[in-house]
């Protein structure tokens, strides 16, 4: 497997139409579950990709923790949100039979490196979660690809 | 010259009283977590906080081998600022008085 590239200031990787349509869901699943975790009556109570995505500070002090979490809570959720979605729209162009090619400059993958982590933590929490043995694995795999992508990212901005 | 020496440490003990005065300080712990890549909590310690890199890969290396690490220190205000951004980055971080 192919990792990124570097191509002048911007690092490229060439995603296939399926590598696309899974990357594509996963972030707006995400998406949508952070734009909800914003609004407390929203949230699944016990929901661990909420709870590990969004923690909690003071986990002593649960007066503290109520007060701090209130605005902060919500920020965090629509900054992760932002996030995800970012990387769903840099994966937006392309189709299902060309893939796409994702361009990075340094900003960018900031935004990549943020967004594939709490997508892998995301990936881990629900595979924690999955009693059916099939599934867990595929959640697994994802989350190895995943970090392999990030760890390939990181590799590359070593500078 | 010597004159501009003692204005300078007097600023600073000035300041440090300031702090002190203020309450009792805070730290930033970072805590372990199974999902993380050393080398991404690395990049945060240096992205985030500056560090040069063998501050952050200590640091990082403290949070790996004793499951936690003390990064910060400074006013609650500051430290829960610290705290939001950990979180943005997807790393475990709580908040403490520096007596707890």
């Amino acid at each position: 497997m192919t990792g990124f590239a570097r191509v002048g200031p911007v690092l490229e990787r060439h995603f296939d139409g399926q590598e696309r349509a899974l990357l594509r869901r996963l972030c707006e699943e995400l998406a949508e579950l952070m734009e909800s975790a914003g609004d407390p009556a929203e949230v699944v109570p016990g929901d661990r990709v909420v709870a590990r995505l969004l923690p909690d500070p003071y986990p002593d002090d649960a007066a503290a923790s109520t007060e701090f979490q209130g605005f902060v809570r919500s920020r965090l959720a629509e900054d992760k949100a932002g996030t995800v979605r970012a990387l769903a729209h840099d994966l937006s162009s392309g189709d299902a039979d060309v893939g796409v090619l994702v361009r990075l400059d340094e900003q960018r993958i900031e935004v990549w490196l943020r967004g594939l982590t709490d997508l892998r933590l995301a990936l881990f929490e629900r595979a924690e979660e999955e009693w059916d043995r099939s599934q867990r694995r595929s959640l697994e795999q994802l989350l190895d690809w995943l970090g392999w992508l990030l760890s390939d990212l990181l590799d590359q901005l070593d500078g | 010259m010597t004159g501009v020496r003692e204005e300078t440490r007097l600023e600073e003990d000035r300041s440090l009283a300031e702090d002190l005065s203020l309450g009792t300080p805070w730290v930033l712990i970072v805590w372990d977590d199974p999902v993380n890549l050393m080398t991404y909590v690395t990049w945060v310690f240096r992205s985030y906080f500056g560090f040069p890199r063998p501050k952050a890969e200590r640091l990082m290396l403290q949070v790996h081998n004793d499951g936690r690490a003390q990064v910060a220190v400074g006013t609650r205000e500051e430290m829960e600022r610290h705290v939001e951004a950990m979180h943005g980055y997807g790393l475990l971080a709580t908040l403490q008085k520096v007596d707890e």
